[in-house]
């Protein structure tokens, strides 16, 4: 519409079935507020913004109106209340999409609540009309939209000023964004006259708030659906679609894929006959301290010995004390962290969700397009799934989105048992993202706690099934080259076996043995 | 005259009229414009096609009976994909309006069609 530039109108996606092709957009401005929109809102439309109050709905509106004013739109912000301009404009300048400057010249903002209390709805529609030819809006927001429903003479009354606000903004080529702190099926009335309607809501899970927007309708097009994570900081609003709602991209095949790819332990790609498959994920699980983290340092060490990017995603172990435990196994990463090869990306396992995580995840190896991936651990991204019938989801996901870019993933879990007994396969997490699965557990031999790692599972090839003794010395993991080490190492208690001799590599502690827990 | 069963259509379309300075009467349907016609005598009638009672082509082909109402310029509105597709009739139609519409091209063509039938300021 008027003034308003080809870059701030976007064209629908032709990827959901059943869109109208060619509906303009509105960049929200939001990210991933338009990827869950499918390109933005559709120009014209009418929104109702809904949720409980603290959910962020002046916040989301605003951000998009001065987003769309920045893209040369005009944007009216009306407010059904009393004296609360002055203090909506002091909340929002702690965010850095606020620009005093902008006001009145292209935001303009006005009261309603003259007109509401004088002249009912009637008089509310005649003024947006106004306000909207006067300025020649393309945006317009009306906050405490819900007193609407509060002073009509009746529901219908209600309906039908609904519908016509509708209209007129439509007429007049205004996209339209209603806030209201309805909650449920409050918004019924009203959410039969817009073209869509976006909650914000938060969830308390435990001890922790979350919260999540959710797009329950939208006419004329496809859209992300369900709920998705988002984030209030000083920019604004943040969107963080579920994973499992996002297409993998369609990357061409990298090249080697289906080659064997070393693991940095010469036992180890003994043990699975030639590496690890590229493309192939993999889970290392195991008791605390029982060498997983190492697994990973060494996968990934090895990768960056042959030119290859990678990246360690860690939610527990910082970059000085995984240096520092790299360099204790012979593993010098610094050199390639420096040089970019090696990445590093650390985050928080509390007070967030696992989105936030898989968004910064996607968007490192969209820049650096490593083709090795470590994470410590797939049970902080359990934890952060928060609801348990979406870890398998999240999970294969998260693999699908992986291979699309041709990375080959190793991922940590730890098992519940240490020492003895029966050790509990994390069964989710092996059927999403252990193609392959190793497990490395503790075995008490005279009075000493052993290490033995073994091959629980390799995809569509043949390894070696022996159960082997493995030390952790300065050179890193060392796998004895032989399974004859000791028998019942399974119940966690072995016996030395006997009809083996001389004992075996492995079998007694080797010369530069850490000991250290990794 | 905006003639539409669409009470928001006729009301924001005779409202954004009115803002304009123009006067302005409504119908719901092609029966009653037609009984509101004659003694009206509007300068312009903003037309929808699908209406009940009596729809747009056959309130257009019943002005076109009558040899005053027959020179009244029409804006026809239609939400069909292809508004030429009206019968147009008897009178003469000034202009298509595809819904839904952009009101103020509207303003702007029910400004244009005005001053080139009237030759006096008509609001």
């Amino acid at each position: 519409m008027h003034g308003q530039s080809s870059s701030t109108t976007q064209h629908a996606r032709s990827a959901g079935a059943g869109d109208i092709p060619d509906l303009a957009r509105l960049s929200t401005g939001i990210p991933g507020l338009d990827e869950v929109l499918n390109g933005g809102l559709v120009k014209g439309n009418t929104y109702l913004i809904s949720g409980p109050p603290g959910t962020g709905k002046t916040t989301l509106a605003n951000q998009i109106a001065f987003h769309h004013v920045r893209q040369d739109g005009t944007a009216v912000i009306a407010t059904t209340l009393a004296a609360s301009l002055g203090k909506m404009l002091a909340h929002l300048r702690g965010f850095t999409f606020f620009e005093p400057s902008l006001i009145a010249e292209r935001v303009h903002c006005v009261s309603l609540y003259d007109e509401l209390s004088t002249g009912g709805l009637d008089a509310v529609l005649d003024m947006v009309r106004r306000l909207l030819r006067e300025h020649r809006a393309t945006l317009l927001v009306v906050d405490g939209a819900r007193l609407f429903g509060d002073v009509a003479a009746s529901p219908i009354d209600f309906r039908r000023f609904a519908q016509e606000l509708n209209t007129q903004s439509t007429a007049l080529g205004c996209t339209t964004l209603l806030l209201a702190d309805y909650a449920g099926e409050d918004e019924r009335p009203v959410g039969t006259h817009v073209d869509g309607t976006i909650t914000l809501e938060e969830q308390s899970l435990d001890l922790r708030d979350v919260r999540l927007l959710r797009v329950k309708k939208i006419r004329g097009v496809s859209h992300l659906r369900g709920r998705h994570a988002y984030e209030i900081t000083h920019q604004g609003l943040q969107v963080y679609p579920r994973l499992e709602t996002i297409v993998p991209p369609v990357l061409p095949e990298q090249p080697g894929a289906g080659r064997r790819l070393s693991t940095g332990i010469g036992g180890l790609d003994v043990m699975l006959h030639g590496g690890l498959m590229a493309g192939s994920s993999t889970l290392v699980y195991g008791a605390p301290g029982a060498g997983k983290t190492l697994t990973g340092l060494h996968f990934l060490a090895a990768g960056t010995a042959h030119g290859e990017g990678g990246l360690l995603a860690s939610f527990r172990e910082r970059h000085g004390t995984l240096k520092r435990k790299a360099e204790a196994a012979g593993l010098a990463i610094e050199p390639h962290i420096d040089a970019g090869r090696l990445q590093i990306l650390w985050h928080s396992p509390y007070e967030t969700t696992i989105d936030v995580w898989a968004r910064a995840l996607l968007e490192r190896i969209d820049q650096h397009r490593p083709r090795r991936l470590f994470v410590d651990s797939a049970d902080d991204i359990v934890h952060l799934t928060l609801h348990p019938q979406r870890h398998s989801d999240f999970l294969t996901a998260l693999l699908h989105h992986l291979q699309a870019r041709g990375v080959t993933s190793m991922f940590s879990a730890v098992a519940s048992t240490l020492v003895g007994g029966a050790v509990e396969m994390p069964v989710t997490m092996v059927s999403a993202v252990g193609e392959n699965a190793i497990l490395l557990r503790y075995v008490e031999l005279h009075s000493q706690l052993r290490r033995f790692a073994s091959i629980v599972k390799v995809r569509e090839s043949s390894y070696d099934t022996a159960i082997r003794e493995f030390v952790i010395t300065n050179r890193g993991i060392e796998i004895a080259d032989t399974s004859r080490t000791t028998e019942s190492v399974w119940t966690g208690a072995g016996r030395r076996d006997v009809t083996t001799e001389p004992e075996t590599a492995g079998a007694e502690a080797q010369p530069g043995e850490t000991g250290n827990r990794m | 005259m905006v003639v539409d069963d669409e009470p928001d259509i006729r009301d924001i379309v005779a409202a954004v009229l009115e803002d304009e300075g123009y006067s302005v009467v409504v119908a719901s349907n092609g029966q009653q414009a037609l009984e509101m016609l004659p003694a009206e005598r509007p300068d312009l009638v903003v037309l929808d096609v699908m209406m009940p009672r009596m729809d747009g082509r056959e309130l257009l082909r019943r002005m076109g009976e009558h040899p005053e109402l027959a020179r009244l310029p029409v804006i026809v509105m239609s939400a069909a994909a292809r508004v030429d597709r009206v019968d147009s009739g008897a009178p003469k139609i000034a202009a298509f309006v595809a819904k839904p519409f952009d009101l103020e091209f509207m303003l702007g063509t029910i400004e244009q069609i005005v001053k080139r039938e009237a030759p006096h300021d008509t609001r």
